[in-house]
C-alpha cells in the first residue's frame, strides 16, 4: 500500500491534487499550497481601530531569520482589508537584516476605522532556495492589541493560513472551502467573562456563511448568528454574559475546515485576547 | 520515538512568584470529526521529583464537560519549583512512574488544547496551548526569534521556558539570550528539565528595539513572553512559533534544521 502511495504521490501530492481534495471532500485539507513556487504565505490577521482599540504588528525581517548567514535585506508588503473584505491599501516597508519594526495600524487606513484584517508578505532573493524544498515563508506573527490609554500591548500570535502573495503581489486564496458545514468549537469556557467577542476573518476564498451558536452550560441554545461573509471579510460578534444563563461555548459553522476565532474576554478590570 | 509519545498531549501550570496559574481543560475536539475520543477521562497531574514521575487523579469528568484546574486541585505540598503537569486519560492512573504515561486517544488536528492562564489579584491573561508528546519524547534544542518584548516606565518582561521529559530527571542547561543583528551575548542563566524556568529580561532593555535570540543547546521546550505592569495589573502573556513554522508545506524539518545549524553556529561565534 505504501508502494503504491508512493509512486502515486507525484500525481496527488501537488497543489493541483490539493484543490481535487478540497473539492471531492476526500482527505479533505484546511490549507491548498499556492501554485506560484515563489510565493510567500500569511495569515489574516485581524485590526481593531476606533475610539477604544488600537492595533500594532510586529513586522520582523524572517528572510534574515531563516538565512541568518545571507542575512538578506526583506521588502515587507502589508495589505489591508476592511470588514467586508475590501482592500483598503498597501503599503512597503524595506527591512534591515535581522530588524523588527513595531508597526501601529490605524495610520495606514486612510481613515477606516471599526475592525478588518491584514497580511504580511516577505521579499527577499535568499527565499529563491525555498521551492526545492516545496516550502513557502509563512508570516505567522504578532498582533498587539491594546485599549487607549493602556500601558502595554497584548499580543497574539496569527493563527491560520490565508492568503499568499507572489513577488510582484498577486494575491490568492489558500484557505480550503470545505465541501460540507464543518463545526468548530474553541477549548475553553467563556462565562468567567462579563462579555466577549469573536473575531472571524474568512479563511477560504469564497463568500461563505458562517452560523455561531451560543451555548449555556446545560447544552441549552441561548443565541444565534448566521453572517454572510465575503472573501476576506471579518465580523465581529459581541456578547454579554449578564443574564442568568452565560455563554459557557460557543460553536462556528460553516464551510471551511477550521472556523478559529480571535477571542476578547471582558472582565471587570482588563481584557485578554488570544486564538481559540 | 515510541508512537504513543508522538500522540500524546500534555498540559501544564507554569508557575510564577505572586501569580497564580489555572488551566482550563475540555473533553472534547474542537472540530466534529469521525474517530474522535469522546467519553469520560479523569484529569491527573503528575510532577517529577526527579528520580520518578508521581501521578494522581484529580476530577473525572464526562465527555463534553470541562473543569478548570487550579492550584488549590493540586495535592499538599508540592514544592514551588515542581511544575504540575496535567493529562487527561480514560482510566485512572496513581503512583510512581519511570516515564510519563503514554496515552495514544487525543490526536487532533488542530491539537487538542486547553486554556492555560496567569492570574494576577485584578488581571489574567492566557493562550490556547499544548506541550506535545512528540516533544517530551525527544532530546532537542530551542531556538526562539520572537519581538515579544515591551519597554516602557514600569514594565517587566519575564521569559518563561516550559520544559517537560518523559525522563523524570531536573538536570540543569544553559538558557542564553543574543542580539540577532550582532550575535553578542546579552545574558546567561540556568533553566532545567521537568519545571518552568522564569528568567528577568530587563537586563536586555538595552537592545529591546532589537530581536533577541533566545537558545538553548541541549534543551528544548516552550517559551512564553510575559509582560507585565510592576503591579500586575496589565499583562501580556504569547509564546513564540517554533523555527518550522517559519515556513509552510513541503520538506519544512531540513529547513528548520538548517536555519537552526545556522543560527547555533552564529551565536557561537
Amino acid at each position: 500500500m505504501s508502494a503504491l502511495r508512493a509512486a502515486l504521490r507525484p500525481l496527488y501530492d501537488t497543489p493541483v491534487g490539493d484543490r481535487v481534495r478540497a473539492w471531492t471532500g476526500i482527505r479533505s485539507l484546511i490549507n491548498v499550497r499556492p501554485f506560484a513556487p515563489a510565493a510567500t504565505v500569511s495569515d489574516l490577521f485581524s485590526w481593531r481601530v476606533d475610539s477604544v482599540w488600537e492595533t500594532c504588528f510586529e513586522v520582523v525581517n524572517l528572510p534574515s531569520l531563516l538565512y541568518p548567514g545571507d542575512a538578506p535585506a526583506d521588502r515587507v508588503t502589508l495589505v489591508l482589508f476592511a470588514d467586508n473584505g475590501r482592500e483598503i491599501g498597501r503599503h512597503e516597508i524595506n527591512l534591515a537584516p535581522f530588524e523588527r519594526r513595531r508597526v501601529e495600524i490605524e495610520p495606514l487606513l486612510d481613515g477606516a476605522t471599526g475592525a478588518g484584517s491584514f497580511a504580511c508578505f516577505h521579499t527577499a532573493s535568499a527565499l529563491e532556495a525555498l521551492p526545492r524544498f516545496g516550502c513557502h515563508l509563512s508570516e505567522r506573527g504578532y498582533t498587539g492589541f491594546r485599549r487607549r490609554g493602556d500601558r502595554l500591548w497584548s499580543f497574539v500570535h496569527g493563527n491560520q493560513h490565508v492568503l499568499s502573495a507572489t513577488p510582484d503581489g498577486a494575491l490568492s486564496p489558500i484557505g480550503a472551502k470545505a465541501r460540507r458545514d464543518r463545526t468548530y468549537s474553541p477549548q475553553l469556557r467563556f462565562d468567567d467573562a462579563e462579555a466577549f467577542d469573536l473575531s472571524f476573518a474568512n479563511p477560504v476564498g469564497r463568500p461563505v456563511r458562517l452560523q455561531v451558536r451560543f451555548l449555556a452550560a446545560s447544552g441549552r441554545e441561548t443565541a444565534q448568528s448566521t453572517v454572510e461573509l465575503p472573501e476576506r471579510a471579518t465580523v465581529i460578534l459581541t456578547r454579554r454574559n449578564g443574564g442568568e444563563e452565560p455563554t459557557a461555548t460557543i460553536e462556528a459553522r460553516g464551510r471551511s475546515n477550521l472556523w478559529r476565532p480571535l477571542v476578547f474576554k471582558h472582565y471587570k478590570s482588563h481584557f485578554d485576547v488570544f486564538h481559540g | 520515538m515510541d508512537e504513543g509519545f508522538r500522540r500524546m498531549t500534555y498540559y501544564f501550570m507554569p508557575r510564577v512568584a505572586g501569580l497564580e496559574s489555572q488551566v482550563t481543560l475540555v473533553n472534547r475536539p474542537s472540530r466534529r470529526t469521525d474517530g474522535d475520543w469522546r467519553g469520560a477521562q479523569t484529569v491527573h497531574v503528575a510532577w517529577s521529583d526527579g528520580a520518578c514521575w508521581q501521578i494522581e487523579p484529580i476530577a473525572e469528568f464526562a465527555a463534553d464537560a470541562d473543569l478548570s484546574v487550579d492550584e488549590t486541585m493540586l495535592p499538599g505540598a508540592l514544592p514551588d519549583e515542581v511544575l504540575p503537569v496535567l493529562f487527561l486519560s480514560p482510566k485512572s492512573l496513581t503512583g510512581t512512574h519511570d516515564r510519563l504515561p503514554p496515552i495514544t486517544h487525543m490526536e487532533t488536528v488542530p491539537a487538542w488544547r486547553a486554556n492555560i492562564r496567569l492570574c494576577s489579584a485584578t488581571t489574567s491573561v492566557g493562550y490556547q496551548g499544548e506541550y506535545p508528546g512528540g516533544m517530551a519524547a525527544a532530546n532537542g534544542s530551542l531556538l526562539s526569534l520572537a519581538p515579544l518584548f515591551q519597554t516602557g516606565e514600569g514594565l517587566g518582561n519575564v521569559l518563561l521556558l516550559v520544559n517537560i521529559r518523559s525522563h523524570p530527571a531536573v538536570s540543569p542547561h544553559v538558557l542564553q539570550v543574543h542580539s540577532a543583528a550582532t550575535a553578542r551575548l546579552l545574558l546567561q542563566a540556568t533553566v532545567h528539565s521537568n519545571r518552568c524556568s522564569a528568567i528577568p529580561l530587563d537586563i536586555v532593555e538595552a537592545d529591546a528595539d532589537g530581536l533577541f535570540v533566545v537558545s538553548c543547546a541541549d534543551l528544548t521546550g516552550i517559551p512564553l513572553y510575559l509582560t507585565h505592569t510592576q503591579d500586575y495589573a496589565q499583562m501580556s502573556l504569547e509564546h513564540s512559533h517554533p523555527p518550522v513554522e517559519s515556513v509552510v508545506f513541503g520538506a519544512r524539518a531540513p529547513v528548520s534544521r538548517e536555519m537552526k545549524d545556522a543560527w547555533f553556529a552564529r551565536i557561537a561565534g
